[in-house]
């Protein structure tokens, strides 16, 4: 998933000139919580680093965040020297890992990651770690697919848009509090539902899985704009982060914030949710494993369900990692062989016993969501067993309920990790 | 519909029947004659609706997506009911996490070519067919909701000959597109009423060898004329 940039030798040469953050943070006026220790508690994600993302995430190292993961699937242009914030160096460097790096250099001290691929790559649980989620992209499904997921994860989404001809910045602050409130989505209309579709393409290789993640951005317009019209749209949404950490002000929940150049308006209206929204508006349930997630069965985990007894377990289904559960492996002869296992997503099948070629796993006997009654052979194994590798996080689901168990998360016997 | 469903799909590689003759019959109301319209307004047969009502009664996920799915599956299986007796039948419906149906389709398919170089061309295809939530909110690759379970060795320039035999309706499906319609994109692809020959382009092709071998056969392109809801021998 993320990769952690480390300090380079001229980062470290620097950090000696680091000054503390308390140095130039102004007294706000009636903060609701300590800002310093605020800010320095502040795990961000930043999905886009272009032209509004990047000055997101450069503000965001100033601001000595706690930890900050970056993501981007491009590469800058000679024409990103234009609008973003970048020298002739950074031309032909990748966005994500170009940034991170940027980053800490301004501040060793947070934690930086990158992930140069597309947010639609990552699963859904790559993004809980962080307490808000900044989203600067252009791009429609990547817009959705944050969305869902913060959605899903509770976190709070803040999207940074800018609308060049207008000289309009527009801020969404989403916050996803319980599932009842708005998306990105709620807000299309026909034309960003064609605009969706046009937008993608598919790699001719055909399914890797039974899954279908191998969408690639096709015909995503580049920012038409200005660099002062999105680097004020990357602060005006720093200030709507800070008001949030720090508790300055009204609360910004579920609020448009739109400002626009040509009238000097500032307007900020309210975010509503839209009852025809295709998207999955759940808020998932985190909870802590009885013991170690590895350690667990998924039998244990169906009953730490807010305690949910045997009955309702059987009705219940699993996901677990990034795995897929493979039922039946097929062969280019035409046999089919018995599999059964939770496996990665490609993995070797070994060879038919028929013919000797490669077996894969089939496309309609392989689930990334596992009912119960399909797997029972498996539930009372330790999950270590059951999957290929130590699980970081296994999905549970019930009737119109979703339970998320992570690693990482503390379990009975042991105590909360602090802070990065 | 006279035979009961059940939603264990475990049987499916190996207990089909290849043939319409040994199929049970599809009531039709003779719906087929006011065509796709009818769909909407149609009222399930008492066996569908039992259908129906079992799987939504194991249906999880939120309420928009069971809803979603409850609609697409009475959708698919009304789409049965006005079609011609055994053009399609549901054999097993589930709508506990993705939509997941086995359905009987009688459809010419091609099959590869046996020693003496002739086209195997089966009358029926066993298609499972799986309709991701994602689906109603961004577009898939044509090749993310089908896969023909038999036959096997499918000699179709858009159905791969591994992992178990995924079937690309076109290089990209709109989001949000109805169940109803993958049916209907399977049923021309497979009678290859339309179909992509050109190996060289991404627009779906999964078996090159197909595709260049249909190129020399274009003569047997389309394997039947007769519309979805058309009775073989009718005119189109």
């Amino acid at each position: 998933m993320f990769r952690e940039i480390v300090p380079t030798s001229i980062a470290g040469r620097a950090s000696g000139l680091h000054p503390e953050r308390a140095a130039r943070l102004p007294a706000f006026i009636s903060p609701r919580v300590a800002p310093a220790a605020a800010l320095g508690r502040l795990r961000v994600a930043v999905v886009g680093a272009g032209s509004v993302g990047r000055s997101l995430a450069l503000g965001l190292a100033r601001l000595n965040v706690a930890r900050l993961s970056i993501v981007d699937p491009a590469r800058y242009k000679s024409e990103s020297l234009l609008t973003q914030p970048i020298g002739p160096e950074d031309v032909l460097q990748k966005k994500a890992s170009n940034t991170a790096r940027a980053c800490k250099r301004i501040s060793p001290s947070t934690r930086v990651f990158a992930h140069d691929g597309t947010v639609q790559s990552l699963p859904t649980v790559a993004l809980a770690d962080a307490g808000v989620v900044l989203l600067a992209s252009d791009n429609l499904s990547a817009e959705i697919d944050v969305g869902q997921a913060c959605m899903h994860l509770q976190k709070p989404l803040v999207q940074a848009s800018v609308h060049g001809d207008s000289l309009v910045a527009q801020v969404r602050f989403f916050a996803n509090a319980g599932g009842e409130g708005p998306c990105p989505a709620c807000a299309y209309g026909t034309d960003e539902w064609r605009l969706l579709d046009e937008e993608a393409v598919f790699r001719c290789g055909g399914p890797v899985s039974g899954s279908a993640d191998a969408a690639v951005p096709r015909n995503v317009v580049p920012t038409m704009s200005v660099a002062f019209l999105c680097s004020l749209a990357a602060d005006l949404a720093l200030v709507q982060v800070a008001r949030h950490a720090i508790g300055l002000g009204a609360p910004v929940s579920d609020t448009l914030l739109e400002y626009c150049g040509y009238t000097h308006e500032t307007t900020v209206s309210a975010l509503r949710r839209n009852p025809d929204c295709p998207c999955d508006h759940s808020a998932w349930t985190e909870a802590a494993p009885p013991r170690p997630l590895d350690e667990c069965t998924l039998g244990d985990l169906a009953l730490a369900v807010d305690g949910a007894n045997e009955s309702e377990a059987a009705e219940t289904a699993f996901g677990i990692d990034e795995f897929e559960y493979v039922e039946t492996a097929a062969c280019a002869c035409g046999r089919s062989e018995p599999v059964g296992r939770f496996l990665r997503p490609g993995a070797p099948l070994g060879r038919c016993s028929a013919c000797g070629e490669r077996l894969s796993a089939h496309g309609f006997f392989s689930r990334r969501v596992a009912p119960a009654s399909a797997i029972a052979s498996l539930l009372d194994r330790a999950l270590s067993d059951v999957a290929p590798k130590p699980p970081r996080w296994v999905v549970v689901r019930r009737g119109d309920r979703t339970t998320l168990f992570r690693h990482d998360a503390p379990h009975a016997g042991r105590r909360p990790e602090k802070d990065a | 519909m006279d035979e009961p469903i059940s939603i264990d799909f475990t049987n499916a590689l190996t207990d089909h029947r290849s043939t319409p003759a040994d199929r049970p019959r599809a009531p039709t109301e003779g719906a087929a004659s006011r065509g796709l319209a009818a769909l909407a307004s149609l009222t399930l047969d008492d066996a569908r609706r039992v259908v129906l009502e079992a799987a939504a009664a194991r249906a999880r996920g939120t309420a928009s997506w069971r809803a979603r799915k409850i609609a697409e599956a009475r959708d698919l299986l009304a789409l049965s009911q006005i079609a011609p007796p055994g053009r399609l039948i549901v054999e097993a419906l589930d709508l506990a996490d993705e939509l997941r149906a086995l359905l009987a389709l009688r459809v010419p398919v091609p099959c590869r070519p046996g020693e003496d170089g002739r086209l195997g061309i089966a009358n029926l295809a066993l298609l499972g067919l799986t309709y991701w939530q994602e689906a109603i909110r961004r577009p898939m690759p044509g090749f993310a909701f089908l896969h023909v379970l038999a036959p096997q060795g499918v000699w179709h320039p858009n159905a791969a000959p591994e992992h178990g035999q995924p079937l690309c309706l076109g290089a990209l499906l709109p989001a949000g597109i109805p169940v109803k319609e993958i049916v209907l994109l399977a049923y021309g692809l497979l009678s290859m009423q339309s179909v992509m020959l050109d190996e060289r382009d991404a627009a779906g092709v999964l078996n090159a060898d197909a595709a260049r071998w249909w190129q020399f056969n274009l003569d047997k392109i389309p394997l039947s004329r007769t519309p979805f809801l058309g009775e073989e021998g009718a005119t189109p």
